[in-house]
């Protein structure tokens, strides 16, 4: 019988081998790990659990571990204080920010998902297709014809016009 | 104390105020200050930003003003499908205002307070018709040229689903309309479950969109009603005695309310009848 998670100790392995020891407490923010070790029966013993993620880099997964340590801190998890360090903390690059999105989606650890989303919505807020295309890279794969009938619906939501239009 | 009170008719020159004036003050002379040069180019990005996982969109999807959410899906065919994909409605927002409507133009223009920036929505009817409340996105319009046959005698309109609904003209309308609301049902998982409410002096008219319901509820107690507000499942009332009134629509229960027991977040709306 597998003891309960919160009182094993996790080891996460990255995709080029660095290791992260995090405690059970930490680990169960990560879905994922919470379904593995309910599964796993193997480490009974000893009270510890080997995960590899494939696809996460040594670097990326280091700022997981350092999210995952700070949101299981009770003491930490509170109010304002959070809030200023989460935003401190996904000020990142925007290709850390894709690892981080697809780390955090791979581990789904919802409050990571959550900070990432509030992050892009923040990027993307008030900017027109084309300018959000420029911003994040993406090729422009609609053809004119295609473009205008998916705008065609709601031509309005690209036309939004300052106040003093009105005044 | 007179030092403290500004000289309007002062002639000093501007520049001269500027100097002798606290520093406390000079902000709100201030010009504000130049753009930075350009905004920095963004670092090009190497990940391919097109194909974002599932459950992040939804995330995503929640977290957006509601034009970023329409303008999502003209960014790229893979944000488009995902979107679709995704099925996630947008989040509540932070409700727009209505602007006053210019003559003949076939639109009602909103002000986004979050984005300080107005849109102009085509509407239907709208040349004949007033929007008299507003609730959960929905717009309640009366007409307000009752000779013109063309135009549906009242109907709500979803301004961004672009979805109008006729309401029924009997038995309502009542003779004379005092007010007019949406509110809540019990369970509004269903973004067309509410109900539609019409009161006159004396009676209550409603209407649900989703069952098409109706019923008329006579006022029992023999007051006569002044003006009326929504919130939540309640209408509120204010009688010709001043009482105000609570009426549950899902029950049918009516409570006179003692002084100051109003929700306070419904004493501006009931000052206006």
């Amino acid at each position: 019988m597998a003891s309960p998670s919160h009182t094993r100790t996790v080891t996460l392995k990255s995709c080029d081998d660095v290791e992260f020891v995090l405690d059970g407490s930490v680990a169960t923010l990560s879905q994922t790990l919470v379904s593995a070790m309910a599964e796993d029966s193997s480490s009974s013993d000893d009270g510890t659990f080997t995960w590899c993620v494939s696809n996460i880099t040594g670097e990326v997964l280091a700022k997981v571990v350092e999210f995952c340590n700070k949101h299981a801190d009770i003491s930490s998890s509170r109010g304002e204080d959070l809030k200023e360090w989460d935003k401190a903390f996904i000020s990142v690059e925007l290709d850390l920010l894709y690892d981080l999105i697809l780390a955090a989606d791979n581990l789904n650890i919802e409050s990571l998902l959550d900070l990432t989303a509030q992050r892009v919505a923040d990027e993307i807020k008030g900017k027109m297709p084309h300018e959000i295309r420029m911003l994040f890279n993406i090729e422009k794969d609609f053809t004119d014809e295609e473009e205008r009938e998916i705008r065609r619906e709601h031509a309005w939501a690209y036309g939004g016009e300052s106040l003093k239009s009105f005044l | 104390m007179e030092s403290l009170t500004p000289d309007f008719t002062n002639k000093k020159s501007r520049s001269t105020m500027k100097r002798r004036r606290p520093a406390l003050f000079q902000p709100l002379l201030l010009e504000p200050p130049p753009p930075p040069q350009g905004p920095p180019a963004p670092p090009k990005t190497t990940r391919p930003w097109s194909k974002l996982p599932l459950p992040f969109v939804k995330h995503l999807l929640r977290r957006l003003q509601i034009p970023d959410y329409i303008r999502f899906s003209s960014v790229c065919h893979a944000w488009h499908i995902s979107k679709k994909r995704a099925q996630t409605p947008p989040s509540p927002q932070l409700p727009w205002l209505l602007l006053p409507r210019r003559v003949r133009r076939p639109s009602l223009t909103f002000y986004s307070l979050s984005e300080d920036c107005l849109y102009r929505i085509p509407t239907p009817y709208v040349t004949g018709s007033e929007c008299v409340s507003a609730f959960r996105g929905w717009l309640l319009f009366e007409p307000n040229t009752p000779a013109m046959s063309a135009i549906p005698s009242r109907f709500i309109f979803n301004p961004l689903s672009s979805a109008l609904h006729k309401l029924p003209n009997n038995p309502p309308p009542p003779p004379i309309i005092i007010a007019t609301a949406i509110i809540d049902s019990p369970s509004p998982a269903d973004p067309l479950d509410f109900l539609v409410v019409f009161a006159s002096a004396t009676s209550i008219y409603g209407w649900k969109p989703k069952s098409k319901d109706k019923f008329k509820k006579d006022n029992e107690l023999g007051y006569f009603m002044l003006c009326m507000a929504a919130g939540g499942e309640k209408l509120y009332f204010i009688t010709d005695e001043l009482d105000l009134i609570e009426y549950h629509p899902g029950s049918d229960a009516t409570n006179v309310l003692p002084p100051m027991s109003c929700p306070r977040h419904l004493l501006g709306r009931t000052t206006t009848s």
